[in-house]
C-alpha cells in the first residue's frame, strides 16, 4: 500500500512541474525540457531506489543545492537587477534544484520540498503572462486539481484507507474548487485590483517588455511602413513636394535615429498624408496614422531599451563588486523609465549621472556613460511629450500631428533637447535651489582584496582554533596514558569511556539503560567485528569497574592493543567521508581516537 | 491531530497571505484572484464542514475482550452509526488503545464513507503491551472536510475495562509439595485409577488404565471392563509470598524485578492450580495482600487480577513481611518464597517454621544481573553454596534475560 502511495504521489507531483512548466513554457524556453526530461529521471530513479539506502545521499544532494544557491547567486549577481531578469533567474534555479531533489523523492522531506517549489514557480507565472490562453487555463486548473488529488492522497495515506477507489469516487472536493472559482470570478469582476505601488526589484506595474519582443514588434512596424507608407502617399497624389517624403521616410526608419529627426519625419509624413489631393480612404488614413505613431512609440520604446541595456553592461564591466552603486543605478533608470513627468526625469537622469561621476570609471568612459545617460533623459522625455500631446489631442478628438504644419513645428519646438547632444549646445538651466554639500563618494566596500582579506582571516581563526582543540586533545591522551603504569584499573575504564564516546561520534551511541556487554554485542554485530574484541574489552571493564581484582601492567598493555586494534577494525570498515567527520568531530569534542 | 496538519495550515496560511501581499505590492490582478479564490475556498470548505458536522446524529459502539495476556494481540470492534440524514464522508475514528505501548496509543482509522442511516462495522488490532488494568477510551470522530484540510471533533466519553495479566510461562519441572491436608471443601478424584489412595468406586475401563486395576468380578457381571476406582490424597497446601520492593526495582522496562516476580508469580499460579494445589498468596505491593487459600479457576482469575494491577510500591522488606504474615501460613504447608538474593539473608527468618511442618522452596532473582553482568556465575555459586549450608535448601535461580521456563527445566 504504501509503495502505491508514493508511486501515486511521485506522479502528481510530476504532472505539478508539468503544469507549472506549461505556464512558463515563454520564460525557459529552451532549457524547460531539459530539466523536465531530468526531473522524470529522477522520479525514475526514485522510484526503483525506494527500497534502498544511501549513506551520503543527502551530502550529495546537499552538496547540489549548494552548486545551484552559489550559480544562481553569481548570476544574480551578474544581472542588472531587473525583476523579471531576476525571476527568470531563480526560476532556472528553482528548476534545477526540483530537477536535483526529484533524486531524492524516496525521501519523503524533498518531495515536499518539490511539492512547495512547484507553487512557487506557479505564483511566478502571473508576473510574466499577460494574457492567458485556453492552454494556460487549463494548466492552472490542472494544477490546482493536483494540489486536490495530493491533500486527498496524505489524507489516505495518513488514515490508511484504499487509495485509488477513493480518490475517483470523491468529487467533492472539486465542488468545491469550482465554487470557489464561481465566488472568485463573481467579486473579482467588480473589483479593481489597480495599485499605484512600484519600485525595486518587485516593480511590475506597467513593466515593460523584453528587448527581443521589443526588436520583434519594431522591425514588423517598421516593414509594415516601409510597405504601406509609400502606396499611401502615390495614392493621396500628393505631388508638390513629393521628394521630400524619401527623405521623411528615411529619417523615421533609420537606425537608430535622432530624436529630432524622427520627430520631424513623423510631422511630415502625416502632414503628406493629411494634405489635399486625392487622398486616401479616411478608415485607411485613420489607420496609417496610427500605424506611424505605433511605430514611432515602439521606436522610442526600443531606443530608450538598448541605451538602458548599453549602459547597465558597461556599469556591470565597471563596477563588478560594487552592488550597491549598480543598484541605485538600476533603480534610476528604472525611475526614469516609469516618470510621468519631465521634472522627475530629469531629476532622475541627475542622479544617473551623479553615480556615474562618483564611480572609478576612467575619465573616456564616463563622458561616453554620461552622454548615453543623456540620450536615455532625452528619448524618455520625447515619449513624455508625446503621451501628453497625444492625450490632449484625444480630448480635443483630433489627430495632433495633422493640424497644421505651423502647429508641428511649433510642437517640434518644443522637443528642444530631441536634437544629438553633439551638435547643439545645452540651454541654459533654471536656476536650481541651493543643495546642501554633497558628501564625498563612498568607496565600495565590496572589493575582492576585502573578500579575500576576510577569507584569509576566517581561514587563519580556524587554523588556530584547530590547532588549540589538537592541543587539548593531546593533553586529554597524556592523561588517559599517564594511568597506564599507575592505576591499570582505571586507565581500563578510561579507555573503555573513551571507546564509548568514539563509537557516539561514529553512530553507535550506548544508552544509560545498555549493559556494556549488550552493547558490545551490538556494536560488534554492526562493524562485524570478529571473533569479540570487544565483548572481551567491555568484560575487562567491567571486571575492573566492578570487582576489587588487582590488575597489572600486562592487562593495561593487552586492553590497550586491543583498543587499538578495534577502532582500527571499525575505521577500516567506514568510508573515507565518515572517518574524515569522525576525526573531525573527535577533535571538536577533544577525544582522542587512538593512543 | 493537530500536530499532524498545523503545517499544512500554516503553509495555507502563507500562500495566501503572500498573494494577497504580492498583489498590493505588484498591482497584478492575478494575485488578487488568487488570494481572492484561496479564501473563498476555505470559507466554503468550512461552511460544508459546518454543515455536516451540525446535522450530523453519530453513534458508537465500541467492544474488547475484558482480560487478555501481556504481548496478546486483540481485536478491538467499533460499531459506527450514522443516525443523521447528511452522508458522512471522510470521518475519521480515534481510539486511545492506552494498553499498547507508549507512541501507538492513539489508533486512527479512516472512513470514506458511511450512508445516512446506516452503519459500518470496523475492527483493528491492539497489542496488549504490558500487564495491568487499562480503560480504553475514550473514542472521537473527526468530521473532515471535502479538501481534507480542516476537521471538527465529537468526543464520547465511553470507555472499556481491560486487564492485561502477566504472561504466564509453562512450567515442565516443580519440586514436589509433600505437605499438605485434606481441606473442607471436596474430593478430587483420580483420572487414573490406583496408586496408594482409598477405593472410591468402578467406572468403565479406559485406555490407559493398568491392567491390574480391572475389576474381573464386576467385568464378568457387565460383560465390559470395568476398573477400580480410588479417591486421592491430592489436597497439597502452598503459599507463595513476595514483596515488590520498591527500592530494589532494578532494570528497565520489562525487565525489571518487579515484572519477573510477577511474571514467576502468575506462571507458579496457574501451575499449582492446575495441579489441584491449594494456594493462598502472601504479598506487599505498597500494601499487604493476602488471598486466602483455595482452588479453581475462579480463584486463579483472582490472583492473575491482582498480579495485573501488582506494582512495585512497597518499602517492607522479606523479613518484616514474614514476621507479619508468619502466622497466616497454615501447619503443613508448602511456602514457596520469590525473592531477591540480596534478602537471602532474610530466608533464615524461615528456620522457626520447619517446627509448624512448613516446608520452604525459595525461587531467587539475582539481583546483579539487572544491574550489571560482571561476576554472575561466581555470585550464583556463592548464594549456593549460602543457603545449602545454612538452611539445607536448594533454591532456584532467576536471571535477567534468561527465559524462565527454562529455569525451571534445571530445576
Amino acid at each position: 500500500m504504501q509503495q502505491r502511495y508514493f508511486g501515486i504521489e511521485i506522479l502528481v507531483t510530476y504532472c505539478m512541474f508539468l503544469f507549472a512548466g506549461i505556464l512558463l513554457a515563454n520564460e525557459l524556453t529552451g532549457s524547460l525540457l531539459y530539466f523536465l526530461i531530468a526531473m522524470a529521471a529522477g522520479f525514475l530513479f526514485s522510484w526503483h531506489a525506494k527500497a534502498r539506502s544511501f549513506p551520503y545521499f543527502s551530502l550529495v544532494v546537499g552538496f547540489g543545492v549548494a552548486a545551484v544557491i552559489i550559480w544562481s547567486l553569481v548570476e544574480l549577481y551578474n544581472s542588472d537587477f531587473g525583476y523579471q531578469e531576476t525571476l527568470i533567474t531563480e526560476m532556472r534555479g528553482v528548476f534545477l534544484l526540483s530537477a536535483i531533489f526529484s533524486f531524492g523523492s524516496f525521501k519523503e522531506k524533498f518531495l515536499s520540498f518539490l511539492q512547495i517549489l512547484s507553487l512557487m514557480l506557479v505564483m511566478c507565472s502571473p508576473i510574466f503572462i499577460k494574457a492567458y490562453d485556453l492552454s494556460q487555463y487549463l494548466a492552472i486548473f490542472c494544477y490546482i486539481s493536483c494540489w486536490v488529488l495530493f491533500l486527498k492522497l496524505k489524507f489516505c495515506q495518513k488514515f490508511q484507507m484504499p487509495v485509488e477507489r477513493e480518490m475517483l469516487k470523491d468529487y467533492h472536493p472539486f465542488i468545491v474548487v469550482i465554487a470557489g472559482l464561481l465566488v472568485t470570478v463573481f467579486f473579482f469582476l467588480g473589483f479593481s485590483g489597480k495599485q499605484e505601488i512600484g519600485g525595486g526589484l518587485f516593480y511590475a506595474k506597467d513593466h515593460p517588455p523584453l528587448l527581443s519582443d521589443l526588436e520583434k514588434k519594431y522591425s514588423q512596424l517598421q516593414d509594415k511602413v516601409l510597405r504601406m507608407v509609400p502606396d499611401s502617399l502615390i495614392k493621396t497624389g500628393y505631388n508638390q513636394d513629393i521628394s521630400s517624403a524619401p527623405l521623411f521616410l528615411n529619417n523615421l526608419v533609420k537606425d537608430p535615429g535622432l530624436i529630432k529627426e524622427v520627430a520631424r519625419a513623423e510631422v511630415g509624413l502625416v502632414s503628406l498624408l493629411r494634405n489635399a489631393g486625392l487622398g486616401i480612404e479616411e478608415n485607411q488614413d485613420k489607420e496609417m496614422m496610427e500605424l506611424i505613431k505605433e511605430f514611432v512609440d515602439t521606436k522610442a520604446e526600443l531606443n530608450f531599451q538598448k541605451i538602458k541595456k548599453d549602459i547597465q553592461r558597461k556599469l556591470r564591466e565597471g563596477l563588478l563588486f560594487n552592488i550597491k552603486q549598480r543598484y541605485s543605478a538600476q533603480g534610476a533608470m528604472n525611475k526614469m523609465e516609469n516618470s510621468k513627468s519631465v521634472e522627475e526625469v530629469k531629476g532622475e537622469a541627475r542622479k544617473l549621472n551623479k553615480i556615474i561621476g562618483d564611480s572609478n570609471f576612467g575619465p573616456e568612459q564616463e563622458t561616453q556613460l554620461k552622454k548615453m545617460a543623456e540620450e536615455l533623459k532625452l528619448w524618455r522625455i520625447f515619449r513624455l511629450h508625446r503621451e501628453e500631446v497625444y492625450l490632449s489631442a484625444k480630448e480635443e478628438l483630433r489627430y495632433p500631428e495633422a493640424v497644421s504644419e505651423s502647429q508641428a513645428k511649433q510642437e517640434e519646438a518644443q522637443v528642444p533637447k530631441a536634437v544629438p547632444p553633439e551638435n547643439i549646445t545645452p540651454p541654459p538651466q533654471p536656476p536650481q535651489p541651493e543643495t546642501p554639500p554633497v558628501l564625498p563618494p563612498r568607496k565600495p566596500i565590496f572589493n575582492l582584496t576585502i573578500i579575500l582579506l576576510l577569507f584569509f582571516f576566517l581561514l587563519s581563526v580556524l587554523l588556530v582554533i584547530l590547532m588549540i582543540l589538537y592541543i587539548m586533545t593531546e593533553q586529554r591522551k597524556s592523561r588517559i596514558l599517564s594511568l597506564y603504569e599507575a592505576n591499570s584499573a582505571a586507565f581500563i575504564i578510561s579507555l573503555y569511556l573513551n571507546m564509548k564516546d568514539i563509537l557516539a561520534i561514529l553512530g553507535a551511541r550506548c544508552k544509560n539503560t545498555v549493559t556494556p556487554l549488550k552493547f558490545a554485542g551490538v556494536v560488534e554485530d554492526k562493524y562485524h567485528l570478529k571473533e569479540s574484541p570487544f565483548s572481551r574489552f567491555s568484560l575487562k571493564f567491567e571486571e575492573a569497574k566492578y570487582s576489587q581484582h588487582p590488575f597489572e601492567k600486562k592487562d593495561s598493555q593487552a586492553v590497550l592493543q586491543e583498543y587499538n586494534n578495534i577502532i582500527k577494525d571499525i575505521f577500516n570498515s567506514q568510508g573515507v567521508l565518515s572517518v574524515f567527520y569522525a576525526y573531525c568531530t573527535a577533535l571538536v569534542r577533544r577525544k582522542p581516537i587512538f593512543i | 491531530m493537530h500536530a499532524l496538519f498545523v503545517k499544512k495550515w500554516i503553509f495555507l496560511g502563507c500562500i495566501i497571505l503572500a498573494s494577497l501581499f504580492i498583489g498590493l505590492k505588484t498591482g497584478i490582478g492575478v494575485f488578487y484572484f488568487s488570494f481572492l479564490f484561496l479564501a473563498s475556498a476555505v470559507l466554503l470548505d468550512w461552511l460544508w464542514l459546518f454543515i455536516v458536522y451540525s446535522t450530523a446524529t453519530v453513534d458508537i459502539e465500541h467492544r474488547i475482550p475484558n482480560r487478555a495476556e501481556e504481548d496478546q494481540i486483540i481485536k478491538a470492534e467499533v460499531t459506527v452509526r450514522n443516525k443523521g440524514f447528511l452522508p458522512l464522508r471522510n470521518l475519521v475514528l480515534e481510539d486511545n488503545l492506552t494498553c499498547e505501548a507508549e507512541g501507538k496509543r492513539l489508533k486512527r482509522v479512516g472512513l470514506a464513507y458511511i450512508p445516512a442511516a446506516s452503519l459500518v462495522r470496523i475492527s483493528y488490532e491492539c497489542e496488549c503491551y504490558k500487564r495491568g488494568r487499562y480503560n480504553i477510551g475514550p473514542q472521537a470522530a473527526y468530521f473532515f472536510d471535502p479538501l481534507n484540510l480542516f476537521f471538527l471533533k465529537l468526543a464520547f466519553g465511553t470507555y472499556s475495562e481491560l486487564y492485561v495479566y502477566p504472561k504466564i510461562f509453562h512450567i515442565q519441572k516443580f519440586p514436589l509439595l509433600t505437605k499438605g491436608t485434606v481441606p473442607w471443601f471436596g474430593i478430587d478424584t483420580s483420572h487414573v485409577s490406583g496408586d496408594d489412595d482409598e477405593f472410591f468406586g468402578t467406572r468403565e475401563y479406559r485406555p490407559g488404565d493398568p491392567v491390574k486395576r480391572i475389576h474381573w468380578f464386576s467385568s464378568a457381571r457387565q460383560n465390559r471392563l470395568i476398573v477400580k476406582q480410588f479417591q486421592r490424597q491430592s489436597f497439597f497446601r502452598a503459599t507463595l509470598l513476595f514483596t515488590l520492593n520498591r527500592n530494589e526495582n532494578f532494570g528497565e522496562g520489562k525487565e525489571k524485578v518487579e515484572e519477573y516476580i510477577v511474571k514467576i508469580a502468575a506462571a507458579l499460579s496457574s501451575y499449582l492450580l492446575g495441579k489441584g494445589c491449594a494456594l493462598e498468596i502472601i504479598a506487599h505491593t505498597g500494601e499487604a495482600v493476602h488471598i486466602p487459600s483455595n482452588k479453581g479457576l475462579e480463584h486463579l482469575e483472582g490472583i492473575l487480577r491482582f498480579l495485573a494491577m501488582a506494582r512495585a510500591e512497597s518499602t517492607v522488606t522479606m523479613t518484616e513481611l514474614l514476621e507479619g504474615f508468619s502466622r497466616f501460613i497454615p501447619n503443613d504447608s508448602n511456602l514457596i518464597v520469590i525473592a531477591l538474593d540480596t534478602e537471602w539473608e532474610n530466608l533464615l527468618r524461615t528456620i522457626p517454621l520447619r517446627t509448624r511442618n512448613i516446608s520452604v522452596i525459595p525461587l531467587i532473582l539475582l539481583s546483579s544481573t539487572f544491574l550489571y553482568s560482571f561476576g554472575t556465575a561466581k555470585f550464583l555459586n556463592d548464594v549456593k553454596i549460602k543457603l545449602f549450608s545454612t538452611l539445607k535448601l536448594n533454591p532456584l535461580f532467576f536471571l535477567k534475560g534468561e527465559n524462565p521456563e527454562e529455569a525451571f527445566i534445571k530445576y
